[in-house]
Formats: structure tokens, sequence, C-alpha cells
């Protein structure tokens, strides 16, 4: 079977950090939320 | 829009392209266009499903009086209808769009996170078997509705322990799912595909992706609270632990007004590239759309105090988040004008696709009036939680949201499936659905301008005509629904074959550059846009 064409490695590695970054932006919404009430 | 030049020949590549076959490759693919397909059936099947709901819940207010169910199972109805459609079709139907379409459309070979992608939806099977599954536990379904205020949901049964787990698995497929979205669009798109060279679609979804990353860690966190007041002595929303449940509709509602556009900024990516198409004519004020679109995102933050007015919060308060929604009619404004400019003096043909765009048009113009209407204090302070309100938010996401979601399968059913959908039977289910839809909700705004509330499922004697037309409407709207899904499957086992670019207007990548029907992996070689 024919594969897709690859993503190169620097897409690659610039969507790994980008995944990263969004991750850690939706957690650290969440524990803000979360925190900023069970702290209290 | 883009132009391209293609790096490989389609001509004979159909045999090499053969897919995976057998059960295996539904559990474990990581190919965009299988993973949009199981998001499109699953939202198909939720669907059919909060439509019986809904059925079921005007077969009860067909006339006056208690006709089938007990007022605390009417409740139930109530609840899993809007939570199904919301998180279980609208939601997942335009993730289904997103990977089919937009890998396409930026000419990227797939997702940036294939396997991420596969554990997104099926992570929405355990979500969906939880919240159906809270029918056939002791006490019922949640019966709080969709917005599952406190104290209620504190002192209801295990059912709401479940929706809160349901939630949370949803929202973690969403953000999951827009987080590979946005990597995708910002990463892996073809050389020469810049960002305003992007099809409007793509467009959308970028700005609801993050929208999806900045609100469901909120909703999140809002029931996580829900869940330990339930269970570990905490007292965030229980009034009688010092808790404050109005802090918990602050929450809530800072979640769930971005969600009103996250359900349809896709559906507007959607008409705008359905719009040019038939109107065979280059979509009106592409870059004033986009920043429509992420004006109406930003706007979004700002204006979920709307849905409290009758809460008590301070006439500055009031006034800020009145003016502020009113704003959002600005951006909205700019975008029905300019669909509206792309259609003036088109060659404009109406196959079903069109048909839908311009219902879209007409009705979410409607359901954005009376948004407007809402908007203003007094004005909503009379109609808070009466059947305008219901009537507002259906002309919203059922003639918004879903017809857009109509319209896009209709438009790119034949590219999808190689095959194409009859289109008489196409158009006998937009007017049936037309007709339906508006028998259907329009006499709530009557019955709401009237002072009947929602949420009962009995009503004074004065309510009994529009309840009646309305029910039939609901019938009519429901019945209409099954031709789409037998035209859908015929189309998808024996239609008619489609032609590579079965619309003569349509000008994105998947049209101009791939094979119909469309190669199992979409791009061999990268294309290059000029």
């Amino acid at each position: 079977m024919i594969e897709a064409h690859k993503a190169t490695p620097q897409q690659r590695r610039r969507a790994l950090v980008s995944g990263l970054v969004l991750a850690a932006l939706a957690l650290g919404i969440y524990l803000v939320i979360v925190l900023k009430f069970y702290l209290r | 829009m883009s132009t391209a030049q293609h790096g490989h020949d389609h001509g004979d590549a159909h045999e090499h392209h053969a897919a995976p076959y057998g059960i295996t490759r539904w559990f474990f693919t990581t190919n965009h266009k299988d993973i949009g397909t199981l998001y499109l059936w699953f939202a198909c099947f939720m669907f059919f499903l909060g439509g019986s709901m809904a059925l079921l819940i005007r077969a009860e207010l067909f006339q006056p009086g208690l006709q089938f169910f007990e007022p605390e199972f009417f409740n139930t109805l109530t609840t899993v209808h809007g939570l199904v459609m919301i998180f279980g079709v609208i939601m997942p139907a335009f993730v289904g769009f997103a990977n089919w379409l937009v890998p396409m459309q930026i000419g990227a070979a797939d997702m940036a996170f294939p396997r991420l992608n596969n554990w997104s939806f099926w992570l929405l099977i355990p979500a969906a078997l939880l919240l159906i599954g809270t029918f056939f536990v002791p006490g019922g379904a949640a019966g709080s509705g969709w917005t599952l205020y406190p104290p209620l949901v504190i002192q209801q049964g295990i059912s709401i322990d479940m929706t809160i787990l349901a939630i949370h698995l949803l929202g973690a497929s969403s953000i999951m799912g827009s987080i590979n979205i946005i990597t995708t669009i910002l990463n892996m798109r073809a050389p020469g595909m810049t960002l305003m060279k992007m099809p409007l679609f793509v467009w959308t979804w970028l700005i609801t992706a993050y929208l999806l990353i900045a609100v469901m860690p909120v909703l999140a966190g809002a029931v996580t609270m829900l869940l330990t007041d339930r269970h570990f002595g905490t007292s965030f929303f229980n009034a009688a632990g010092g808790g404050d449940p109005t802090m918990f509709m602050h929450i809530f509602w800072f979640f769930g007004h971005p969600e009103v556009y996250i359900m349809i900024l896709p559906a507007f990516g959607i008409i705008s590239q359905v719009i040019p198409a038939f109107a065979r004519k280059p979509l009106f004020g592409y870059a004033s759309m986009v920043y429509a679109t992420a004006s109406i995102a930003i706007l979004s933050f700002i204006v979920w105090g709307h849905h409290m007015f009758t809460v008590g919060m301070p006439a500055a308060g009031n006034l800020f988040f009145m003016y502020a929604t009113m704003l959002i009619a600005v951006p909205t404004g700019v975008k029905i004008f300019n669909w509206i400019a792309t259609m003036w003096r088109g060659e404009m043909t109406f196959e079903t696709p069109m048909l839908f765009a311009v219902g879209f048009l007409c009705l979410f113009t409607i359901g954005g009036f009376s948004g407007l209407v809402l908007a203003i204090v007094p004005v909503d302070i009379t109609l808070h939680n009466t059947y305008y309100v219901v009537a507002h938010f259906h002309y919203v996401l059922v003639s918004g949201a879903l017809f857009g979601i109509l319209a896009g399968i209709y438009f790119w059913l034949p590219k999808w499936s190689g095959r194409m959908y009859n289109e008489t039977l196409g158009k006998w289910h937009f007017w049936l659905s037309m007709i339906g839809f508006n028998l259907t909700f329009f006499p709530q705004h009557f019955l709401g301008l009237a002072g009947m509330p929602r949420r009962i499922p009995d009503y004074a004697l004065q309510f009994a005509e529009w309840n009646m037309w309305s029910s039939i409407g609901a019938f009519v709207f429901g019945v209409s629904q099954l031709l789409f899904l037998y035209n859908v499957i015929s189309t998808i086992r024996g239609g008619a074959k489609a032609e590579q670019k079965q619309w003569e207007g349509a000008d994105s990548l998947e049209w101009t550059h791939l094979p119909t029907p469309l190669p199992y992996h979409t791009f061999e070689t990268a294309p290059v846009i000029k």
C-alpha cells in the first residue's frame, strides 16, 4: 500500500512543542479554576 | 482561494490505496478519514437518540395534563436531550467534519497526532454509555437541566456522578481533539498554504479549537467541584454549608456561552464554503470573515452574564452584559452581509446543500434577532425561563448548527463516498425539515411571550393550541430525518458515481486536487500552493 507523505522532522518537532504548550494551557486553566477555590 | 500545483498523478492510484479492513480497522485506525467517519456516525446515532427524547417531550406536551410521564421523568428527558444534543451530536459532528476536511484543505497527509486522534474518538463511547446509562440507575437520570445547577444536583442520586464523569470524558476528548486540530493547522500546512489562503472552514475550526481549550477546563473545574461538594464534604456551591450556588452559574456560563459559539462557528465555516460554490463566486470579504469569526470568539468570553439577568447582579453588571451581548451582533452582521453579498449577482443553483445553507441564513438570523431581544435586560427578566428562550436557542442550534451540518454532509458526501446522493430525496428532506422545524419552534415564541415556562410537563389551557402545532411540527421534523438517513445509507451503498469536482464552484484542495472517491491516504506528496 502506498503511504501518505510524511511530515518533515521540523514539522514534527514544532507539532510536539505546539501540542505540549496547548496541553499545558488546558491543564493550567483547569488548575487555576479548581485551586482558586480549594486554596481559599 | 488558492490554487495549487500537484506533485502526483492520482490517475491509477486507487488500486494501491486499499484500506485495512475488519473491525480492527475502526478500533485502531489513525487515519483522519476513518476517524472522521466514526465521529459522524456516532453523532448520527446520538442525533436519533436525542431526537427520540425530543419527540417524547413533544408527545407529552401535545395537550395539557399529564399524558405519558411523571414530571420527574419528564425533567430527565429534557436534561439528557440537551446534554446528548450538545455533547453527543453537534460537537462530535463538527469534529468529524474537522477530521475529514482539515488535513485535506491544508494539504497535510493526516492530523498531527493520529493516535491521540483515535483516543479522542474512543473516549466518547464510555462517555455516551455513562450518560445513557443514567436512565437505568436508581433515581433515574439527571433532572436538573443540562446546566446542572446546584443545589438540585447536590441532592440527586448516582446519575449525577455518572453525568459528571461523562462530562469529564467528553471534555478530555474535546481538548485532545482541539490540541490536534490547532497543531495540525499551525504546523502541517502544505508549502505556500499561508493562513490567509486557508478555506474558511479551517479558519473557523482553528478559532473554535482555541475556544474549546479555553473553556472546557473551566467546565471540568466546575463539575469537579460539584463532585467534591457531593462526596468529599466541600461546600463550594452548597448554600447549606456556606457555599454560593450563584458562583456555579457564573463559572458554568463562562464556559456555556463560548460553548454556543463552539457549536456555531464551524457551521459558519461550512456555510462559507457552500454558498460560494453554488453562487459560483468567490466568498465576499474573506478577510473580514476571518476577523469577524475571531471577534465573535473574543466577545463570547465577556457576555456570560446575560444568562443570569434574574439572579440579582448589580445594575452596572447587567448593563455591561447587555451591551457586550449586543456588540456580538456587529461581527455576526458582517458575516450575514458577506454571505448575501456573495450570492448577489451570482449564478446560483439550489441543490440540497445550498437549500440548507439558505435555510440556515434565514433561520439563524431569526435566532440571532431573538437573541438580541433577550439581551435587553428588562425584556429578559420577563422572558427568562419561558418558551421564548427555548425557541431562541433552537433557532440558533437546530436551524443554525444542525442545518450547517446537513448542508456540509450533502456538500461533501459525494467526495467522501464517491457517490452522489438522491437530489430529489435531499430536497424533500430540506423542505420537510424547514416546515417541520418552523412549525415546531416558531409558535414557541408566542408561548413564551404569553408566559409559558420551560421544563414543565403540564401547562395552562390557554397554551394548548400552539403546543399542539409545535408537537405536530416536531414529528414532521423527526420523520423527515429518516429520509436523510435513508438517503445517506443508500448513497453509500449504491448511489450514482460522483465526479471529482461534483460542484462546479467548489475550489478547496479536496475538490481540485484529489480524486473521487478519495484515496485512503490523502496526499502522497505534499501539494505546492501557488
